[in-house]
């Protein structure tokens, strides 16, 4: 290769990277959040009202469907702990996403937010199936994000014994096969790729308001919790799979999972987020039949208040079928029940902890 | 691996590093030849449209070898792309071996007979047992329905004809035979043209395989701004106005008559732009490592004829049929009947080429007619007025791009069923007739309609597409410092991938 030409590719490969890393970034700032279904409506409504609320839910759809903030605001009224408060929670949305979500919700520092709930929760290394291709895969990818992933994917559980490299490799390598998926999707997020098609859709066709949308994702008095839209009865497929896990936890309660450390520290991160705020940081771990659950380390939940549901002994009427879609989420009776409950157990704890002082 | 694709650059950016470090020509093709491979590797394991980038595909494909699942529908593609060019290498040795015009007759006869018998029985067998099973039914002898499994590699269109091309280039003396296996393999499966064209023939490509490629030779700012517009061609136009002609062809009687040719304008756009954004990052590709393809299109829309417009469009597959079968059928020679016969013979197969199914048929007799049509129409009008040859001078091209859009119904012209259901929304038959309705008649009932915005987006395109035809766009930027047009080219990229879908589409010719 001739001298001259090669350091010009060169000299020339860089300047293109760095003028397109450099564009990436203005175009970055430059768009608004995508408008991703039910992702965007609770964002932009509460970007718009963040100072009409003072507690927060956020989570999983075991948050979203699960907690209704105006039976939460009215059992709380009558116990003289007024609240107003806003579901934040979106279905399917686990670490680390919801940790880049509760940033952008926060993003604007509301001013009244005294309490924020949040659901604990193992960070994903997978990307769900159904998300696969999507912007909603996409959107969270940013530098901390990524950096996380390559943490839990590369993490190895301590053990006694000592490691061969094959053992290593053998643990490693179904968590590593979700890396490059992650990457992707970084490069895809860094590079604004796909940001641009609402814009084209609205070009093609009627622009969409997307506040028409906000009764269909935030629900009744539009404060974030709707009906699944799944029905309230248990399939049956589904109750084969519950009651069999209802028996097993009936006999052998749910171990507490600590996890891994890159979930516990994605948790850290949360609270911290909130203590800065000057708000409260509230720890759920909603209802459910698994064999085990992620659960906050010892150390974090003796100084942050931990609301555990996840107990069929202490909380039976939960774990009633009738109550239940499935192992994992409750009905709108169930919700009704966990609302209740819920806002029992944190004006118990409240009222205890200003006892205390 | 799309060419689009984020993947396809990293791969690219490794193949034209190693590619221009190598000293040797034969390392360089065996360099060439394994990427080609790995690059069709990819897609025959994980699909053209693969956007998920967990895949690997020959990581997946080890692992399902290891487990002993089952194995990816496409795994045994390349040995009917192996299996091509093995035959044509022996025929090709054997043509240029054979002592008599018999036995060389014999070894073309071989290569035609395999290797339009392997394209017969992967592409046209089950729609040849759809054929007798509908007529027979029609004849009342009621059978009952069978297709068989089978899966149409990707290519095998595009390498078979460039197989057939070089057999046919040796027999007739046009061309030396390929001495050494791995020239002629490598010329058959080099990556840029592979799946998708141009149709690369063996007597413009052989002759650059022998010689070894000269870096200073290759100008890579024209291949970096070529591989750009491909790219937005493909990727930020196509795939974004697919949406509108997906609307539109599942209902084609429900939109008004605006947006009927609104539907059938983007069409025109989805198809070009998809086809020759595809033919710009392959030649761009092929530039950057040192070797020329054919040309595919030369703004086939603002053609004067139909005869103009099938040489601007497709250029690599007109020219292979005007040269390897019109040609062969006897061309213009002989009687008008025997020449129009040989014309309308040649763009039904060419139709039949672009598709198993009877629209595609169609649509080349349509071509066939139209083309037929203006050679009379051009002897009958030979002598006409000036005056008469002034209109036509503003009428021609719109009335060539009013006819395109005329026969581009019947390539559309297929079955729409719902994604979720697999129920049949409506038949290509059906679809058809209301196009053709709203665009020769100007008639259209439905009440639904698309934006404004779209016809300002077509205007736009077009208006970008004549400054660009015209030549008003392809000199500044040659004038500028590297650095400046580096710096564009980032900022370029990086606007224009906003405008990606998220979800890539595989290009509409992979099909064919």
């Amino acid at each position: 290769m001739n001298r001259s030409r090669t350091v010009r590719l060169l000299v020339g490969s860089l300047v293109l990277l760095l003028a397109f890393a450099a564009a990436c970034l203005v175009i970055r700032r430059l768009f608004p959040f995508p408008e991703i279904p039910n992702v965007h409506a609770k964002l932009a409504y509460f970007r718009e009202h963040q100072n009409d609320y003072d507690t927060l839910f956020v989570g999983s759809s075991r948050i979203n469907h699960q907690i209704i903030p105006a039976m939460f605001d009215q059992l709380s009224q009558t116990a003289g702990l007024p609240t107003k408060s806003f579901n934040a929670g979106v279905a399917g949305m686990r670490p680390p996403e919801d940790a880049y979500f509760f940033d952008q919700l926060l993003a604007a520092r509301p001013q009244r937010l005294r309490w924020v709930f949040i659901e604990v929760n193992y960070i994903r290394a997978n990307i769900a199936e159904e998300l696969e291709g999507t912007v909603r895969a996409q959107y969270w990818h940013d530098g901390p994000r990524l950096w996380q992933m390559w943490q839990r994917v590369t993490y190895l559980k301590p053990s006694n014994k000592r490691r061969t490299l094959k053992k290593v490799w053998g643990e490693l390598r179904e968590p590593l096969a979700d890396f490059p998926e992650h990457l992707g999707l970084f490069v895809r997020e860094m590079s604004n790729l796909g940001k641009g098609d609402f814009l084209a859709r609205q070009l093609l066709h009627e622009r969409a308001d997307w506040r028409l949308t906000l009764p269909e994702y935030l629900g009744p008095g539009l404060a974030g919790w709707r009906e699944t839209g799944r029905g309230e009865e248990m399939i049956p497929e589904n109750r084969i799979k519950f009651e069999k896990e209802r028996a097993a936890r009936l006999a052998e309660p749910a171990v507490h999972d600590l996890g891994d450390p890159v979930s516990q520290e994605n948790l850290e991160t949360m609270i911290a987020k909130v203590e800065r705020l000057g708000a409260t940081p509230v720890l759920i771990v909603p209802p459910m039949t698994g064999k085990k659950a992620f659960y906050p380390s010892p150390e974090r939940a003796q100084k942050t208040m931990l609301l555990d549901f996840n107990d069929i002994v202490r909380f039976p009427e939960l774990y009633e079928s009738r109550h239940r879609l499935d192992w994992d989420h409750l009905n709108t009776a169930g919700a009704e029940i966990f609302t209740r409950l819920l806002a029992e157990h944190w004006i118990a704890a409240v009222k205890a902890s200003a006892k205390g002082r | 691996m799309l060419f689009v694709q984020f993947r396809f650059f990293v791969f690219f950016l490794i193949v034209f590093g190693v590619h221009w470090a190598l000293r040797g020509n034969t390392s360089r093709k065996v360099w060439l030849l394994l990427c080609s491979h790995f690059f069709y590797a990819c897609l025959f394991l994980a699909g053209p449209d693969s956007a998920s980038a967990e895949t690997f595909p020959p990581w997946t494909f080890y692992e399902k070898l290891r487990d002993h699942q089952p194995l990816p529908t496409g795994w045994w593609f390349p040995f009917v792309l192996w299996g091509s060019t093995i035959m044509d290498y022996w025929v090709g040795l054997g043509i240029a071996d054979a002592k008599s015009d018999a036995r060389r007759r014999a070894w073309l006869l071989v290569s035609v007979c395999v290797n339009l018998g392997v394209l017969g029985f992967f592409k046209y067998s089950n729609f040849a047992l759809d054929s007798v099973y509908h007529m027979l039914n029609w004849l009342g002898l009621h059978t009952s329905k069978h297709t068989l499994g089978i899966f149409l590699p990707y290519g095998i269109s595009f390498y078979t004809f460039q197989s057939l091309s070089y057999s046919i280039d040796v027999y007739r003396g046009r061309l030396q035979p390929a001495r050494s296996f791995l020239d002629l393999a490598f010329f058959i499966s080099f990556f840029p043209q592979l799946v998708a064209g141009p149709i690369v023939r063996a007597m413009t490509f052989l002759p650059q395989v022998f010689v070894k490629r000269v870096w200073a030779d290759v100008n890579v700012r024209a291949c970096v701004a070529l591989f750009f517009i491909g790219f937005v061609k493909k990727a930020c136009l196509s795939d974004n106005v697919a949406p509108v002609v997906d609307a539109y062809f599942a209902a084609p009687g429900k939109y008004d008559l605006y947006s009927s040719f609104i539907g059938i304008l983007y069409y025109a756009v989805q198809v070009y732009c998809d086809f020759s954004g595809y033919t710009d990052m392959a030649i761009a590709c092929a530039r950057l490592l040192g070797y020329e393809l054919t040309p595919n299109f030369n703004f086939p829309y603002f053609s004067t004829s139909i005869t103009d417009f099938w040489r601007r469009w497709h250029i690599s597959l007109g020219t292979w049929l005007r040269d390897y079968l019109y040609i062969s059928l006897g061309g213009n020679r002989g009687t008008k009947l025997f020449a129009f016969r040989n014309l309308m013979l040649t763009m039904l197969l060419g139709g039949l080429w672009h598709g198993a199914s009877w629209n595609f048929v169609f649509w080349g007799g349509v071509n066939g007619l139209a083309l037929t049509f203006h050679r009379y129409w051009e002897t009958l009008t030979a002598d006409w007025g000036p005056g008469f040859k002034k209109v036509m001078n503003w009428l021609a091209v719109p009335l060539t791009f009013y006819t395109f859009l005329v026969t581009l119904v019947f390539v559309r012209g297929r079955d729409v069923y719902q994604e979720s259901t697999g129920k049949l929304l409506i038949s290509g038959t059906r679809a058809a007739g209301e196009v053709l309705r709203a665009i020769c008649l100007f008639q259209a009932d439905g009440k639904n309609s698309f934006t404004i915005h779209c016809l300002w987006l077509f205007a736009a395109i077009a208006v970008i597409h004549y400054a660009n035809y015209r030549g008003w766009l392809s000199g500044w930027w040659r004038r500028l410092p590297y650095w400046a047009f580096a710096a564009l080219v980032g900022i370029g990229f990086a606007a224009a991938l906003v405008f990606v879908p998220a979800r890539y589409k595989a290009f509409i010719y992979f099909q064919f």
